[in-house]
């Protein structure tokens, strides 16, 4: 017990007096917390910004703007916001890609509903620019047939009532503190432990360690017991953060602060065991360094922390659904802001606990102290 | 002094095609200081790594204390302190801080200040290790050795990159362990720390112990010449320097020669008149009394640190 303590401490303060390894597992993911916060503290919905060229001869053009001005200031949230020019500027100003779609009306536009022949009204929008080039088309769509049913005078015969599932309305960055929790424990895996395990294996401190009568399981404990402690610190850093900055707080009465303590413990653990495989596979600090960001990076984009994993393409899907951190990150959204659940809790924690049974056994298994 | 320390019996270890340890055997007896003295890439680092059960040898027993690694290792481990040519230590911990966690890896251990101030490392106690110089590192490594208040000391090349000073120092440190009856094993590719310090002395070459006894028999066993060394200018007359009176053998190595001599005078005379007939010009002469290196040189045809 006596030496589990004096390497617990000692690991402490090797890990707290290397500011490199402080700032990425510690401040950083904190510092992120924030700024998504601060950045997506609005509707956190995407506003479209939509240009019309009237050059319809009549009066009919105007009257579309002066409905479609007024339909959008009826709207709670800002989805669109109206440009008008001429068709030089507003093309110059989508190629630019200051505008994400560009309406024309035709010249000739009153004149075809006077005589009930149908007017082509010219949509413009960029390929390249494929997420709110897509969604300006569904818009305009849906914006020309309200037109459409308005002129032919008959009442819609379909209306369509708003209603959202949630009880209590979650904002963005009630999702990114337990999202940015999770990459936090999982890089406290990869930055804070693979790396510094394998510094010391190559600085030869295992190698010393080795010819005292430390046992190796007194060893680990100390190690991983030091790295679990981060992860809590980690926690309760967010959680401060996201209450003290956007007043973000654990849903739920006490026994969500032990589920909480249990999805934190058990990541930290499934990430510190990955570490350890990792640092058993890399022979030096180049190949650790490498290794570590060929597992960073599928991670942190396809287990949904940064992004919702509905926008992937299919064939990534089983990569998805394979991946530790999406788990994780589903519980610690479910525990921490109530968030609708992508699985049940139990369904996370049990792959959590099937990835810790298979990641400690490679581990084990790939170890190596010199 | 009877009972044994450390015994090895025909130890052999092997990396890839290269034979390091190859077939070595002796005996350490409990308070003696035993060296393994020689070039850099003889074997003794292997030796002494395989001895602590670092390294695993390919055949060979090794018994410690009476123990074997196999059955006792925790036991031999705690009463063994080592110093190894390379010590990692965490970088960022002090020394007073590095000496306290090997305190807290014991059953018993010494004071931390008293082991500090043994190796002289008072000032910088609270330094971190990373901002140690070569020598402190060495220092450090050796006061994490005592910490434990061993039986069985081992030193790996505990002086080398130590200026004069602090070389004397851990001599003076090694003498102190011998006056408290410990036993130490230590490692060395300098003849005077060996001749100094060591009761006896067993010097390696490829792998193998070449001859072992203590210092003084080793230098007499081999030697009741005196050596006469110079560097010569210009073509060597190898044969007639051989032929000198008094000498017993010449070794040429690098066209350094060194003359073995029972009587210096009449050898030193044969030189000048080889001198005077034009066949020898010399420089840089030195005459003294031979030593563990001239025993290496005899036995192997090369200098220790070539």
């Amino acid at each position: 017990m006596r030496e589990i303590k004096a390497l617990y401490l000692a690991n402490a303060r090797e890990f707290m007096r290397e500011p490199m390894a402080t700032f990425l597992v510690l401040l950083l993911p904190v510092v992120l917390a924030a700024f998504f916060g601060l950045i997506f503290s609005g509707s956190g919905g995407v506003t479209l910004e939509l240009g019309v060229v009237n050059e319809d001869a009549g009066p009919a053009g105007e009257q579309f703007l002066a409905n479609l001005e007024s339909s959008l200031a009826d709207e709670e949230e800002e989805v669109l916001d109206l440009h008008t020019g001429t068709r030089a500027e507003m093309v110059q100003a989508l190629k630019k890609g200051d505008l994400s779609v560009v309406i024309l009306l035709p010249q000739d536009l009153t004149d075809s509903l006077a005589s009930e022949e149908p007017a082509a009204v010219e949509v413009f929008y960029d390929p390249a620019r494929s997420i709110s080039g897509g969604v300006g088309l569904g818009m305009v769509r849906a914006l020309l047939s309200e037109a459409n049913a308005t002129i032919s005078g008959s009442p819609p015969p379909l209306v369509m009532v708003e209603k959202s599932v949630q009880t209590s309305p979650l904002r963005p960055i009630d999702l990114h503190v337990p999202n940015l929790l999770g990459i936090a424990l999982f890089w406290l895996g990869l930055f804070g432990t693979a790396m510094p395990l394998v510094q010391q294996r190559e600085g030869q401190v295992l190698r010393r360690l080795s010819v005292t009568p430390l046992t190796t399981g007194a060893l680990l404990v100390a190690q991983v017991a030091w790295r679990v402690t981060v992860g809590l610190l980690q926690a309760a850093l967010f959680l401060l953060v996201g209450y003290l900055g956007f007043g973000v707080t654990v849903t739920g009465d006490w026994t969500n602060w032990l589920l909480l303590l249990a999805a934190v413990t058990m990541g930290a653990l499934v990430f510190i065991s990955l570490a350890y495989f990792l640092a058993g596979l890399a022979a030096s600090t180049e190949g650790v360094m490498a290794i570590v960001q060929i597992v960073n990076f599928p991670m942190m984009f396809l287990s949904g922390s940064l992004f919702e994993v509905e926008i992937l393409p299919d064939f990534l899907r089983p990569v998805v659904a394979a991946m530790p951190l999406t788990y994780l990150s589903d519980a610690l959204r479910q525990i921490i802001s109530g968030a609708p659940p992508l699985h049940p809790l139990w369904l996370d924690f049990g792959v959590l606990g099937g990835w810790l049974v298979v990641l400690f056994v490679l581990a084990a298994r790939f170890w190596r102290w010199e | 002094m009877n009972r044994t320390s450390i015994t090895v019996n025909d130890l052999y270890k092997q990396y890839g095609d290269t034979v390091a340890v190859d077939g070595v055997s002796f005996d350490v007896a409990a308070g003696e200081i035993f060296g393994l003295l020689g070039p850099n890439g003889a074997g003794k680092t292997t030796t002494v790594e395989s001895i602590l059960g670092l390294r695993q040898p390919d055949r060979g027993s090794i018994t410690l204390l009476g123990m074997a690694h196999a059955t006792q290792a925790r036991q031999i481990k705690a009463r063994i302190g080592a110093q190894l040519q390379t010590t990692g230590l965490y970088p960022r911990l002090t020394v007073r801080e590095l000496v306290e966690l090997f305190a807290h890896l014991f059953p018993k251990a010494r004071p931390t200040d008293e082991v500090i101030e043994l190796v002289g490392l008072q000032e910088k106690a609270r330094t971190p290790s990373k901002d140690l110089s070569g020598g402190q590192r060495q220092r450090l490594a050796v006061a994490l050795a005592l910490i434990n208040d061993p039986d069985l000391i081992f030193l790996d090349e505990p002086t080398t990159g130590l200026d004069p000073q602090a070389r004397r120092g851990l001599w003076d440190v090694v003498r102190e362990l011998k006056l408290t009856g410990k036993t130490v094993l230590l490692t060395t590719h300098y003849m005077e720390e060996a001749e100094q310090l060591c009761d006896r002395v067993a010097v390696m070459d490829h792998g193998r112990i070449i001859a072992l006894d203590r210092p003084e028999a080793l230098i007499n066993q081999h030697f009741q010449e005196t050596a006469i060394e110079f560097v010569s200018v210009g073509d060597l007359p190898r044969q007639r320097l051989t032929e000198l009176p008094g000498v017993t053998q010449a070794l040429f190595e690098n066209g350094h020669p060194t003359l073995y001599s029972t009587d210096v005078p009449r050898t030193m005379a044969g030189l000048f008149d080889l001198v005077t007939a034009g066949t020898l010009a010399f420089k840089d002469m030195i005459i003294r009394q031979a030593t563990l290196e001239d025993v290496f040189l005899k036995v192997t045809g090369r200098r220790i640190r070539a």
